[in-house]
């Protein structure tokens, strides 16, 4: 997009193209009637500033107190509007210089420059407003030469504490600024000298004027100023002992060098009025917008595919985990079907601790002495003497450790009485013999007790001296305790 | 005063601007949105995983049942169909004691009952588990018998009626002068049946007495 700028002097005018880092004259004519003015086809989306440099133009600079922003702009249109009551255009630049560097802040101050600004001759601007716009140029604003260098060269000026500005206006006329402790000071506008002697005289006596800190007799305190060009792509510093005077005729400063500084700069303040849009602001704020809510848009969209991807990720594994759940489930309810069904207050541990405790008590109760095996035998043993043989007593209790006992009484009281010696020894002999068969057979340990005689002298008794069984005559014959061998 | 004069920025507001806004409000809510089923699907899937385990842990540990349920199963078997599970049937057991003993020609028969107490065994013969309640019944059965082989017979009878489980605690045999077996017998009835109601008492309590002429 091309942006046009509209100079309007005191006598002519000119009207500037810039496209790209260039600027082109494109009309020149006279101010005072519009009409003659040429105007090349109207590009509706073009911006046009109208630059005014008239001497009617008037400056006041007053010291407001710092507020916040909000409350520092509000001030800033009362005291407009309090100092020039009528005037159409007018604005307001704050002369204090910015610190650039970030880390070198300017301390809070209390108060601060403001350079009040406005046209005294409105009519003349405001005819070549309402020209343009009938031509329906888009009037971006109106600014002055003061503005726009209290805007743009103050920044510039404050990277260079010591120095001088020093440029050309179209009217020939040379004007000069320079700032002085973080502010911004205006020259008066001086006639283009002839010689360089007038020119030297003509800056130290401005210089001198406008800070009224060098007295004129001090040469070299002047000349600490470095002289400044305004160049269209650097600012060139200039040695005050150069040949000043070639400088500015060989580098006129003239608007077309002004522009381009300023194409690389932020906007002037505007004369603006309400009517008159800040359009290239306007586009600007547009664009600006555009590129934030494009880029938000394309990082939420960013950032919601990789949540919706992740969260995809997430229920695919949900799935997986519910299903597994579910086979999980029914294998657990498959198993549990295959188990009993359980009396009530009864839990499936409790019952295996009980199966376990009674199968060790069957184990136990199988594996004693079996008293009633071992009765049943020796009843049969008793059968076999064809009731000679009687059982008297049996105890039998249960054990307490591991060896199990049980004590068996017998009687013979009919064994001698109805039997001859020979027989009685046999028999003797039998019931022994068998005794110890049966307890072979039952795995018990026989021990016998309180015999009349043991075993083996008994057996050698049998051949030479005859049992005397008379004396075992209701007498107890034998007590057995029985061991179990399996322990 | 206009609202673009408070907010500047929305003089310059065109349609592409509120496509773009409405959308971006759009990702923003759909980005809420996926976020907060991120968290959701997330603490769901945490809840699934614990559960999964819990499960698992479950399945291993039915598992390690089943197998102790196949070795123990005709042991629970045996165990139901000796009613060891259920309440106590007194009044069975006395009346088949009474039939078997004057089935097999004994008579004279006295029996004493006690209230069941929980009982520990020898700690040197078996250990009980803490938490299984075993519970016993103790009867002391007395009655004369013919012959040995009637007391042998009385028992083994009394075992395979499947009435009930019971361990011989002691017994005696003593031969009366009218040459007949004095029969002396104490049982134990045992029980896994944890009646709570029944509070174990201390002093012994004679339930029945039968004289059998």
């Amino acid at each position: 997009m091309n942006t046009f700028f509209f100079y309007l002097g005191e006598n002519t005018s000119f009207l500037y193209e810039r496209t790209g880092a260039t600027i082109q004259l494109i009309s020149t004519g006279s101010t005072r009637t519009p009409s003659q003015f040429h105007v090349p086809p109207q590009k509706a989306t073009s911006p046009l500033w109208i630059i005014t440099n008239l001497s009617s133009e008037t400056y006041e600079i007053q010291q407001l107190p710092t507020l916040k922003k909000r409350e520092q702009t509000l001030l800033v249109q009362q005291k407009l509007q309090k100092i020039f009551t009528k005037q159409h255009y007018c604005a307001a630049v704050s002369l204090q210089a910015p610190v650039f560097k970030f880390w070198q802040r300017s301390a809070p101050q209390t108060k601060q420059p403001y350079l009040f600004s406005s046209l005294m001759a409105d009519e003349l601007v405001q005819q070549w407003v309402d020209f343009f716009a009938a031509q329906q140029w888009m009037v971006m604003g109106v600014s002055t030469f003061a503005l726009l260098l209290a805007t743009e060269l103050k920044k510039i000026l404050a990277l260079h504490q010591k120095a001088c500005c020093c440029f050309r206006t179209p009217d020939d006329l040379l004007n000069m600024l320079y700032c002085y402790q973080g502010q911004l000071y205006f020259s008066r506008k001086i006639s283009m000298p002839s010689d360089e002697a007038q020119l030297t005289y003509e800056i130290q006596r401005t210089v001198q004027f406008v800070t009224n800190q060098y007295p004129i007799l001090q040469q070299d305190q002047a000349a600490q100023f470095d002289l400044y060009l305004l160049q269209p792509k650097t600012i060139r510093p200039i040695s005050p002992t150069a040949d000043i005077r070639a400088l500015l005729l060989e580098h006129p400063f003239s608007l077309e060098q002004f522009f381009c500084l300023l194409s690389v700069k932020n906007q002037p303040v505007q004369f603006a009025p309400e009517s008159l849009l800040p359009f290239k602001q306007k586009i600007f704020r547009q664009k600006r917008l555009y590129l934030w809510l494009i880029i938000m848009t394309l990082s939420l969209g960013l950032l919601n595919g990789g949540l919706f991807y992740t969260w995809q990720q997430l229920q695919a594994e949900q799935t997986l985990i519910t299903t597994k759940i579910m086979a999980q489930q029914n294998q657990f309810t498959a198993y549990q079907a295959t188990l009993p069904v359980l009396p009530a207050g009864y839990s499936s541990s409790m019952i295996i601790q009980q199966a376990h405790l009674f199968d060790h008590i069957q184990l136990l109760e199988n594996s004693h002495l079996d008293p009633l095996k071992m009765l049943y035998q020796f009843s049969h043993l008793f059968g076999q003497f064809k009731n000679q043989m009687h059982l008297k007593s049996l105890t039998w209790e249960r054990p307490t450790s591991h060896t199990p006992k049980a004590r068996l009484r017998f009687t013979a009281e009919r064994l001698a009485m109805a039997a001859t010696l020979e027989t009685e020894t046999h028999a003797i002999l039998n019931l022994m013999s068998t005794f110890e068969s049966t307890a072979k057979q039952m795995h018990l340990g026989v021990k016998t007790e309180k015999l009349p005689l043991d075993l083996h002298s008994r057996a050698e008794l049998i051949q030479d001296t005859p049992l005397d069984f008379n004396k075992l005559r209701k007498k107890r014959l034998f007590t057995v305790s029985l061991t179990d061998e399996n322990h | 005063m206009k609202i673009t004069d408070r907010y500047p920025l929305l003089s310059v507001l065109s349609l592409g601007h509120s496509i773009l806004a409405v959308l971006c409000g759009l990702l923003m809510i759909t980005g809420i949105y996926f976020f907060h089923s991120i968290y959701r699907t997330s603490e769901e899937k945490r809840q699934n995983e614990v559960h999964a385990q819990q499960l698992d842990a479950k399945i291993k540990a039915i598992l390690l049942e089943q197998k102790e349920w196949q070795k123990i199963r005709p042991t629970y078997e045996k165990m139901q169909q000796l009613a060891l599970f259920s309440p106590e049937k007194r009044l069975v057991w006395i009346e088949t004691i009474q039939q078997l003993v004057t089935h097999l020609g004994g008579h004279e028969l006295q029996y004493t009952l006690k209230p069941k107490k929980k009982i520990r065994l020898p700690s040197t013969i078996i250990k009980i588990p803490k938490k299984t309640n075993l519970y016993a019944s103790q009867m002391r059965i007395t009655f004369l018998a013919p012959h040995e082989e009637t007391f042998i017979h009385f028992v083994q009878a009394l075992r395979s009626k499947h009435i009930g489980y019971f361990i011989m605690k002691e017994y005696q045999i003593h031969r009366t002068e009218n040459r007949y077996l004095q029969i002396q017998l104490l049982l134990e009835w045992l029980s896994f049946y944890d009646d709570k109601q029944d509070k174990p008492e201390k002093q012994t309590e004679t339930i029945g007495e039968q004289q059998d002429e």
